[in-house]
């Protein structure tokens, strides 16, 4: 049997991040990935920083979260190619109005402003604003490289001592006096303690331990067309249909569209989303008509009842759990695994994640 | 002047040698690969050059199964125009 000190069950941005704060605060983290490096969530993320959400609680991660976005490039010492353009949330109908303009009410002031439709039509002038009822500017949010946050995360995790094995899954976790024994598809480890931040799989496995988690899987699709030349600067979102398109640093636009959906064993990229996507950018961005979509695909995040993340020790001891990111989780990823770090290694608690222990659902 | 460059995926302007540096970073599977130098991400999405990069990792030593990435639709890219649907279409 291998000992190790500390184990992490999961390497998407979160995990990453979280093994960065462990080995920050000068132990050595062993992380597991059952797959290859951006296998899950992370891999098939849009990459929307916001520093805001419906939740208080939440919001206050998020809004940590995005000031720890801009910090991370020089942090990690790796470009994250974060780019701070905004985001532009629109309602197009009445009620979307009524249901944004109340929702950014509860916004710090200062954190976003309101434009007219002129000004929108002036600063973006291939925005068709014909229909847009209402629209906000959150400029210090924008378009993070989802993956280009795990792999800076993963390139300190190794610079500070810590080690990555792939592909190495996780099979059991089992207390044995004061020791976690971790069964692995590379054998058997013995840590003295676990953080298990492996996105919807996380029930699963705790499950084993007897902590149960009510996460629910739900499909999430997306699309990226081939690349044009610059010309989407910021994030334009419709929350009150769910649609998001962006342009990435490599030119290429992506973007989702309509709400969480259910998943079967068949969970497959649909055409109702091709063609929900297409009518509603075009309608708000005629210029991507004639873009050629080159891929789509569908990832099952992490939901749970209340809608809230799970982060904190569980009911074994020394096993933790970062889980319930849903479809926001990588903004709030570098102040979550720096928060979960310290607890982890130090026992401190801060007050931001009492919300979010995972003994609420009793 | 030395030997130029090889370019592995002509989309992305990937060169032999930042897969052979991916792979020696640990990027060291198809899929990783592709996240990591962007290489099959392109509008030929991988046909010109899947091949090429499975053919580096064989002579690593680190192809373990002979598999391409997870091949996504649509195979050939599509105009969005093409995808509206017809008026009045619903679900
Ligand atoms: C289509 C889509 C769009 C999104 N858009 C945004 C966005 O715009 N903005 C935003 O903030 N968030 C977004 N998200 C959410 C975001 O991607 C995630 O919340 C975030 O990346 C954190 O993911 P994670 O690390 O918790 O999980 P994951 O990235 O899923 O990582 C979990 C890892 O654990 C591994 N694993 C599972 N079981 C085991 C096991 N037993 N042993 C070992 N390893 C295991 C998996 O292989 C996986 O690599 C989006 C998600 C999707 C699917």
């Amino acid at each position: 049997m291998k000992k190790t000190d500390i184990a992490v069950v999961g390497c998407g941005a979160l995990g990453a991040g979280i093994a960065y704060n462990i080995a920050k605060l000068g132990r050595k983290p062993l992380v597991f990935e059952a797959k290859y490096f951006g296998y899950g969530s992370t891999g098939r993320d849009i990459g929307v920083v916001r520093g805001r959400h419906r939740d208080p609680d939440v919001a206050k991660l998020a809004s940590e979260g995005l000031k720890l976005h801009e910090k991370l490039p020089d942090e990690l010492g790796s470009n994250t190619l974060f780019r701070q353009d905004g985001v532009l949330t629109v309602a197009l109908t009445s009620e979307e109005a009524e249901a944004l303009e109340k929702e950014f009410k509860s916004y710090a002031s200062g954190s976003f402003i309101e434009l007219s439709r002129d000004e929108v039509r002036s600063r973006y002038p291939y925005l068709r604003v014909d229909d847009v009822k209402l629209c906000y500017l959150s400029s210090r949010e924008g378009l993070v490289h989802p993956l280009a946050v795990l792999w800076g995360y993963l390139d300190a995790v190794r610079r500070l001592g810590g080690e990555v094995v792939k592909p190495a899954e996780v099979i059991s976790i089992e207390p044995k006096g004061d020791k976690l024994n971790i069964k692995t598809a590379l054998g058997e480890y013995e840590a003295s303690k676990v953080v298990v931040a492996a996105g919807f799989r996380s029930r699963e496995l705790l499950s084993k331990l007897g902590i149960d988690i009510p996460l629910e899987p739900l499909a999430k699709e997306a699309l990226v067309t081939e690349p044009m030349k610059p010309f989407l600067d910021p994030v334009i979102e419709r929350p009150g249909t769910g649609l998001v398109v962006a342009q990435t640093m490599r030119g290429e636009v992506i973007g989702t569209v309509g709400s969480l959906g259910k998943t079967s064993d068949l969970t497959l990229s649909s055409y109702r989303f091709l063609r929900d996507f297409a009518r509603q950018a075009t309608q708000l961005i005629p210029a991507v008509r004639s873009l050629k979509v080159l891929r789509q695909w569908t990832w099952v995040v992490d939901t749970t009842p209340d809608g809230k993340p799970v982060i904190g020790e569980t009911s074994v001891n020394r096993v933790y759990v970062a889980c319930g990111m849903h479809d926001y989780g990588l903004s709030l990823v570098p102040v979550v695994s720096k928060l979960i770090g310290r607890l982890v290694v130090e026992g401190v608690e801060d007050p931001m994640l009492k919300p979010f222990s995972p003994s609420r659902f009793g | 002047m030395g030997k130029g460059k090889k370019i592995v995926c002509f989309c992305h302007d990937v060169t032999e040698e930042d897969i052979v540096e991916a792979i020696k970073m640990g990027y060291d599977d198809i899929e990783s690969i592709k996240r990591f130098t962007g290489a099959t991400t392109g509008p030929c999405q991988g046909k010109s050059c899947m091949m090429h990069i499975l053919r580096i990792l064989r002579r690593m030593g680190k192809l373990k199964e002979a598999k391409t990435t997870v091949i996504r639709p649509p195979i050939d890219p599509v105009p969005m125009e093409a995808l509206l649907g017809d008026e009045g279409e619903e679900d």
